[in-house]
């Protein structure tokens, strides 16, 4: 039996309980902290064979006897501000280049192995989504980003309901409720793009896609029982496209059994899952791993 | 319509702005030194799919009118100056001003020369090597490493013959490997991941591919890295040539893989007539190659911006 290798981050707790379940499982890995590899590990690596391996700290790993690698990678391998310097930047840049052509022909499960185009989009709003995926098999709300108060004043009046900010580059929406929250956020218009999006009623789940399996989970983080199957074969499809074997979407289930798309995660966080969500998730991860679940692209 | 969209302090996006001028072709400039400011942007994404328009100081564009999109991402610095912001939240407005744009370019099912999305691979040009090969092109045997021992290994091996180089897109000098290299200096590497390969003997080429035309261009220079020949005193000259089918046929197969509309293609031709890939870039500065050699490629862009056969 060879590795698992893990890249990520000590306060990662996905990567932490992936990294418990194996060991019990009586597994050797291999575990990367992203922001302390500099200047302890050593690694070569020819692209041509796929031979060379990985020191750190007394442990070791060939990448030929590797079994598996979990990719938990956030892309700054050095503390926040000596990213801010130009060798600092030059530095991320060159590990990324690295990690995303070693994984590319790596034989073993790669839980992600990441298609350019997701390499630096960890979380996709429903423009990014809609733009690598045009044929998303989920209804999406109607989005809006404009430079003029009046165009996000007349989207809201089209819509007749309330609808959210959220930044372009982050996640967290802001509910926009009525014409008061609406001018509030519509003086921002001369300093910052409004983007805006349909507020959906229904019943918002997240659902954790890995491999060929899909849990869904509440909003107060408990599993929600078995997916439907037409639902899981829609997840699927998502993730057959986009090359991804573990990802989170935030799916919104309206009146009538519509299922809306609101986000997808490539890099899922497991904070919010209550314990029996965060088992069944980790059981697939830790099966896709070590070769006894379904397929890791 | 056509939409250009850079700044004009950019040759390239100069010289496309001039081409299109030239043709007769009908070209929205939006000029990001002045957006946020002199251009208003609203898109909206709905079941019936994308629409919204452009308004700039001597019109409004709807998206449904542009036939193509020629997009330079260069370092992006638009809009007002705002002193009440500080450089973080600075940072952040012109994140979102853009994405904004980014996002928009990235859904247009217009032609995007090219699109954001399809451009990210040149981020990694071991990953492109391994895209390359796919293609039937050769890459040079090759070692990434953190550690001096190995790349000692790899030198003594090669017998000397090693260049190195960055891994990523950053814009390196392709430097010899030399003895004096070899001591202390190549401790660095343990702080940063970095590409050896072997030397490859031969003419460097840049094949520029637009649609499906293939324009190729022989480069002869004493430099290592003939992108800084005059730097470095070197001779540089560069001339039109023909490349066998099957490599041109593998340019374009590699640049359609990428969904890349304009490539530049780095290649190095053998004394033996074998073919070596070095790099796709997906934003090439194509004027310095048009301008020593007469190669219409800026007009095979237009035309394909336009959607009119060349």
């Amino acid at each position: 039996m060879g590795a698992i290798l893990i890249l990520g981050r000590n306060e990662d707790l996905c990567g932490q309980i992936v990294a418990e379940a194996l060991r019990r499982d009586g597994r050797k890995v291999l575990f990367l902290p992203e922001d302390q590899l500099l200047p302890e590990m050593s690694l070569a690596w020819t692209p041509a064979d796929g031979g060379g391996g990985v020191r750190f700290r007394g442990q070791e790993a060939r990448f030929a006897e590797l079994d598996g690698v979990l990719y938990r990678f956030y892309g700054m391998p050095l503390p926040a501000e000596e990213f801010q310097t130009q060798d600092g930047r030059y530095i991320c840049a060159e590990w990324n280049a690295l990690f995303m052509a070693w994984l590319r022909p790596l034989p073993c499960p790669v839980i992600n192995r990441l298609q350019p185009d997701l390499w630096y989009k960890t979380r996709l709003n429903v423009p990014a989504l809609s733009a690598l995926m045009p044929d998303l098999p989920f209804a999406r709300p109607r989005i809006l980003v404009t430079t003029r108060a009046e165009e996000a004043r007349a989207f809201r009046r089209r819509l007749a309901g309330p609808v959210t900010y959220a930044a372009l580059s982050g996640s967290a929406p802001y509910p926009i409720r009525d014409e008061d929250d609406l001018e509030k956020l519509t003086a921002l218009s001369g300093a910052l793009p409004l983007h805006l999006t349909e507020a959906l009623d229904g019943r918002a789940m997240e659902a954790f896609v890995v491999g060929n399996t899909v849990t869904l989970v509440g909003a107060d983080g408990t599993a929600a029982g078995s997916a439907p199957a037409s639902l899981v074969d829609r997840c699927l499809q998502v993730g057959t496209h986009l090359g991804l074997t573990f990802f989170q979407l935030s799916l919104v289930e309206r009146a009538g059994g519509d299922w809306y798309c609101l986000a997808l995660d490539r890099m899922p966080q497991l904070y919010a899952c209550g314990p029996a969500a965060r088992e069944e998730i980790v059981g697939h991860l830790v099966a896709l791993l070590t070769g006894k679940g379904g397929q890791a692209a | 319509m056509i939409l250009v969209c850079g700044v004009l302090a950019d040759g390239m996006t100069e010289l496309m702005c001039a081409r299109l001028e030239d043709l007769g072709y009908e070209y929205l400039f939006l000029d990001q030194a002045q957006f946020p400011g002199r251009y208003d942007l609203s898109w909206e994404l709905g079941p019936d799919g994308l629409r919204g328009r452009i308004e700039s100081p001597g019109g409004a564009v709807d998206l449904a009118d542009l036939t193509g999109a020629y997009a330079r991402y260069v370092s992006y610095k638009g809009g007002p100056e705002r002193p009440e912001f500080s450089e973080h939240e600075k940072q952040l407005v012109d994140a979102e001003y853009q994405l904004s744009l980014m996002q928009l370019l990235e859904l247009l099912p217009c032609t995007v020369v090219n699109r954001a999305g399809a451009s990210v691979s040149n981020d990694s040009k071991v990953y492109q090597g391994f895209l390359a090969q796919q293609f039937g092109l050769l890459t040079p045997e090759t070692l990434v490493t953190t550690d001096p021992d190995a790349a000692r290994a790899f030198y003594e091996a090669h017998h000397g013959e090693v260049i190195y180089k960055s891994l990523s897109g950053v814009r390196s000098i392709v430097r010899r490997l030399t003895e004096e290299d070899l001591g202390e200096r190549l401790e660095r590497v343990r702080n940063c991941p970095t590409q050896f390969q072997e030397r490859v003997e031969g003419v460097d080429l840049r094949v520029h591919t637009v649609g499906d035309k293939v324009f190729a261009t022989e480069i002869r220079s004493d430099a290592h890295d003939y992108r800084y020949a005059r730097r470095e005193g070197a001779d540089l000259s560069l001339e039109e040539t023909e490349i066998p089918d099957a490599v041109a046929q593998s340019c374009l197969g590699l640049a359609r893989s990428l969904g890349l509309h304009l490539s530049g293609v780095d290649l190095r031709r053998t004394p033996e007539g074998r073919y070596y890939c070095f790099e796709i870039n997906p934003s090439p500065g194509f004027i310095f190659y048009e301008r020593a050699t007469g190669q219409s490629i800026s007009e095979a862009v237009a035309h394909l911006l336009r959607g009119t056969p060349g």
